[in-house]
């Protein structure tokens, strides 16, 4: 579907706010890939597709901790900019094409934080040392507007993307690019990543008993998969 | 009370301008101005969510129990906010967020908002009261009893809610596969599991082992039905 220009704007401007909510506006969690793909989506009229990027990106980057100063990617950009690729871009070359949009935009966005807080440092010093709150007002206004314009600007391009993408064959993989598509072993893949880093995380928390209820859950889950399929849509 | 959401609502702008140097210092003394203005040169930081146990403690106009306790009262509340919310909080709202997916994509964003911040948002109204309340306020809910025995059930949750969302998709699998795909997956995820391991937790491992991983299970699967021809 051809992105309308109100659509890549509005989009745009949701990818700045998720991106700023991931550290500047105290993390709603809007910046969560699996919601920031869905909104985009929702905008862009294919909800679907966007939850399937955005469900990548979730399993892939599940529970990433900002420990030790280590810089997260700006998964909210990165999300949305995959997102307007695999709503805009059919079949599978547009789902490809998000994976590796998105997998750009992340890592653009490790050294454009770095530099963001360098800029940080350097209003933040100016205003606590000139005790003006006018300048203190003026540092935390830049360091919410830094993170809005650099999510905005990937949604921008990833939009100009789609635009030069969408005349593209719908469907020039065949044999084994055909198959990623076609398989749900991308999300397998990324499955297995989420819970092998969960779990060992839970378990320090919560002892070994976490096993248990693991299984429950598992009991549990698949009673819910026969209930749904007699009483789902 | 209009302290305690002055400061709740102030806090939400603590990384705002977040620095290798200062780290939440900026944050900090916006968050508390213009009660102390004189928040302090040296860094300042401490998990967002419950940071407002040593802001309101700083917002103190007697008594100086922040600037005694301080390094010790931030270390603590980073690692405990750590645990709760990014161990086990955020998790269980991703995770759950994955069954509910079923129903709709915007239905499964909802649930994932809902449940995070139906728990984020009383901790860090709390945080701002307690602090506010002062020190013995803020020990008793950093003691045993207080907040770190939230840990355990949170992690509980998370687990029963990963077990349930495995249990309720890997059938759906059935029946969009076929067997040597997924034969080829499994062997896949196995050498995969045996990689990764140790290094799951690096930032770039996840996306490039799931890529791996993939292509790994399309080259296994594609042998396979080479074989079995």
């Amino acid at each position: 579907m051809i992105p309308s220009l109100p659509g890549l704007v509005l989009t745009a401007l949701w990818a700045g706010l998720s991106s700023a909510d991931q550290r500047a506006l105290g993390g709603r969690q809007i910046h969560q890939p699996v919601v920031a793909a869905v909104i985009a989506g929702v905008i862009l009229g294919s909800p679907e597709r966007a939850l399937l990027v955005g469900l990548w990106f979730q399993l892939v980057w599940i529970a990433p901790t900002p420990v030790g100063g280590r810089i997260l990617p700006d998964t909210g950009a990165t999300a949305v900019s995959a997102a307007v690729i695999a709503a805009s871009v059919p079949g599978g070359l547009g789902l490809m094409a998000a994976l590796v949009v998105g997998l750009l935009v992340a890592a653009v966005s490790i050294p454009w934080e770095r530099a963001l807080r360098k800029g940080n440092e350097r209003r933040e010093e100016r205003a606590l040392a000139s005790q003006d709150p006018r300048l203190l007002r003026r540092a935390i206004l830049s360091g919410i507007t830094g993170p809005f314009l650099r999510g905005a600007l990937c949604a921008g391009a990833a939009g100009a993307i789609a635009l030069a993408l969408r005349d593209w064959p719908a469907a020039p993989f065949r044999g084994p690019g055909e198959t990623i598509i076609r398989t749900p072993i991308l999300l397998l893949a990324a499955a297995l990543i989420a819970a092998m880093t969960l779990l060992p995380r839970v378990r320090q928390e919560s002892g070994r008993s976490v096993f248990a209820w693991v299984v429950c859950g598992l009991l549990l889950g698949l009673g819910g998969r026969l209930l749904w399929h007699q009483v789902g849509p | 009370m209009t302290r305690a959401i002055r400061l709740f609502a102030r806090g939400f702008l603590l990384e705002a301008c977040f620095n290798a140097k200062g780290q939440q210092r900026g944050g900090a003394a916006w968050a508390l101005s213009p009660a102390r203005e004189g928040f302090g040169s040296q860094a300042f930081n401490a998990n967002p969510s419950v940071a407002g146990y040593a802001l309101g403690l700083a917002a103190q106009v007697e008594g100086d129990d922040f600037a005694r306790h301080r390094s010790a009262l931030t270390s603590t509340l980073g690692s405990l906010g750590d645990r709760i919310l990014f161990t086990c909080v955020r998790p269980l709202a991703v995770v759950s967020s994955l069954v509910v997916a079923a129903v709709h994509p915007i239905a499964a964003a909802i649930s994932l908002l809902i449940v995070y911040n139906a728990i984020e948002l009383p901790l860090r109204y709390r945080s701002a009261v307690r602090g506010l309340s002062g020190l013995t306020a803020v020990l008793a809910d950093l003691s045993k009893e207080g907040l770190p025995r939230w840990t355990k059930p949170f992690a509980r949750a998370t687990g029963l809610a990963l077990g349930l969302s495995a249990g309720f998709w890997i059938p759906a699998i059935h029946g969009s596969v076929g067997a040597s795909d997924l034969a080829g997956a499994l062997v896949a995820l196995g050498a995969g599991g045996l990689v990764l391991r140790g290094r799951h937790d690096q930032t770039w491992a996840g996306p490039i082992g799931a890529l791996l991983v993939a292509v790994m299970g399309i080259l296994c699967a594609g042998a396979l039905r080479a074989v079995l021809r």
